[in-house]
């Protein structure tokens, strides 16, 4: 994990060991992380473009989630059709 | 259980109005429909509030936020000011007041009663018995030419067309013919899928790799409807009927609903669509997992709490809705050559031969696809010219991640030993 999110995780004063699951929230301007610890959600990390979500969360968070069986939730949109 | 008409009640008007994704509100701000929650969160933490989502099997869906005073509703596709309009006025046209999108398709179901209904309600039926995940099929592998084509507005067309008994008795034998010949009806079955990969017709075995239908392996007892069991029978499944819950004396409550539905679709945009395709949720979501969100105004942290979960509204409907889907689509649209298989939509090599047309239930040609490869139910990617598109089980991703989360699933299966019989209840849902 880089230090972009263990200094994330030190300002929102959470412990990455407790984290139960990452929720991603895709926004016009970005993306938002929340990590649930323990029922609690915290915003974590800046609002990540598209270029920062690649670098800092699919090639760097996602891998040390999926490597210490931390959830990734999707956050789903209704459909019309 | 009744279903009754929308009462008379104060016509006060519901001011209306749209977000959009940089926080500009435009229309009325009682209530305010928008696509992403993601806005909404963010001014939760910073002036305070409350809402609630539902969370499945990695998934979470924002259903409602109170801020300041004001309700925002999230997560309307491709919702605009003039469709929240159209949608306002379509719906004081019948005394309904807008509010949450599948209470306000409830509401214009109910005021399209002239009367009381009554229809038949779950009985004893468990319906936690009832498999509920909605993918049927996929078959690993790299496939050229493929074609790809769903039904229309499918959970519309199956409320709307949906004929309900009015009781259910349960007789004391009931063998499988006659139970799957008896519209409405379902059953507690043990299903068994212990002969390996023989040929059943067109249709797949549901004993292949990736299947994820109800069960693929080994034996089960399911509340099943008699569409389903149809289809459980002829892809090769043993059943056992152990109860049976026989519908009599039908009745046809969202006829009128049907047509009023695709008066909205065609006059409310996109808004009108998804309302229209919500009806059937209301019956069924009631088990859904719901959790309330507490924030405090600057702070990046929010507190959660689980809500006691209720049943479905009507087990019956529910089930009878997503069971008609289901055999449609099998029935129908897959065949031998069906490589990928959703909830309402196919991919295949080779399809069999379907008249397309525009109306709800119709099939619709969706693309003609250069290659398609499928990992998983829900996990494929295909190329359609040049543009090449990735599905990760309703992961949103830009196409660079999506390519490189889709490699890495692929990895991961390639070496996973388990991948050879996954059940529905260990894969996301769609």
């Amino acid at each position: 994990m880089s230090s972009y999110w263990e200094d994330a995780f030190s300002e929102a004063e959470i412990d990455a060991d407790e984290i139960e699951r990452f929720n991603v929230v895709r926004g016009d301007d970005g993306w938002d992380i929340y990590a649930d610890v323990g029922g609690e959600m915290v915003s974590i990390g800046d609002t990540l473009d598209d270029e920062q979500m690649e670098d800092l969360f699919w090639d760097d968070l996602y891998d040390w989630a999926m490597d210490n069986d931390v959830d990734i939730d999707r956050t789903m949109e209704y459909a019309a059709d | 259980m009744i279903l009754s008409p929308l009462p008379l009640r104060d016509s006060s008007t519901i001011h209306a109005g749209y977000m959009d994704a940089r926080g500009r509100v435009e229309g009325g701000r009682d209530i305010v429909y928008t696509e992403s929650p993601a806005l909404l969160l963010r001014m939760a933490m910073e002036f305070g509030g409350k809402a609630w989502f539902s969370r499945g099997n990695a998934s979470t869906r924002w259903l409602k936020f109170d801020i300041a005073g004001t309700t925002y509703y999230p997560g309307a596709e491709g919702v605009t000011l003039e469709s929240v309009e159209a949608l306002s006025e379509f719906a004081a046209r019948r005394n309904v007041r807008l509010g949450a999108l599948p209470g306000v398709a409830f509401n214009l179901f109910r005021s399209t009663l002239s009367g009381s209904v009554e229809v038949a309600s779950r009985g004893d039926a468990i319906p936690q018995r009832y498999p509920r995940g909605p993918r049927l099929h996929a078959a690993p592998g790299v496939y050229r030419d493929c074609v790809s084509y769903d039904l229309r507005a499918a959970y519309l067309w199956s409320i709307g067309t949906l004929k309900m008994p009015v009781a259910y008795c349960l007789p004391t034998r009931m063998n499988l013919a006659e139970l799957v010949s008896l519209p409405g009806s379902f059953a507690l079955a043990r299903v068994s899928f212990n002969r390996k990969d023989i040929p059943f017709g067109i249709l797949p075995s549901l004993t292949k790799q990736g299947t994820t239908a109800w069960v693929n392996k080994g034996s089960h007892t399911l509340i099943l409807t008699g569409d389903d069991l149809a289809i459980a029978h002829l892809c090769g499944a043993a059943i056992r009927i152990d109860k049976a819950w026989v519908g009599v004396s039908f009745v046809s409550p969202f006829e009128s609903f049907y047509e009023l539905a695709i008066e909205m679709r065609s006059t409310c945009g996109a808004l009108g669509k998804q309302v229209a395709n919500m009806l059937w949720g209301v019956f069924w979501a009631g088990g859904a997992n719901v959790w309330e969100a507490t924030f405090h105004k600057g702070s990046r942290k929010f507190t959660t709490r689980q809500m006691q979960s209720r049943e479905p509204l009507s087990f019956p409907i529910g089930a009878t809705v997503l069971a008609r889907i289901r055999s449609k689509v099998f029935m129908e649209g897959v065949s031998k050559s069906s490589v990928h298989v959703h909830t309402d939509g196919v991919i295949a090599t080779k399809p069999p031969l379907l008249s397309y047309g525009n109306e709800p239930g119709d099939w619709r040609l969706v693309g003609n696809l250069n290659e398609c490869e499928v990992l998983a139910p829900g996990w494929y990617r295909y190329r359609e010219g040049d543009k090449e598109t990735y599905k990760l089980a309703g992961r949103v991703a830009s196409r660079d991640a999506a390519r490189r989360i889709f490699h890495h699933r692929r990895e991961i299966w390639k070496q996973s030993e388990s991948r050879k019989f996954i059940h529905p209840a260990n894969m996301d849902t769609v």
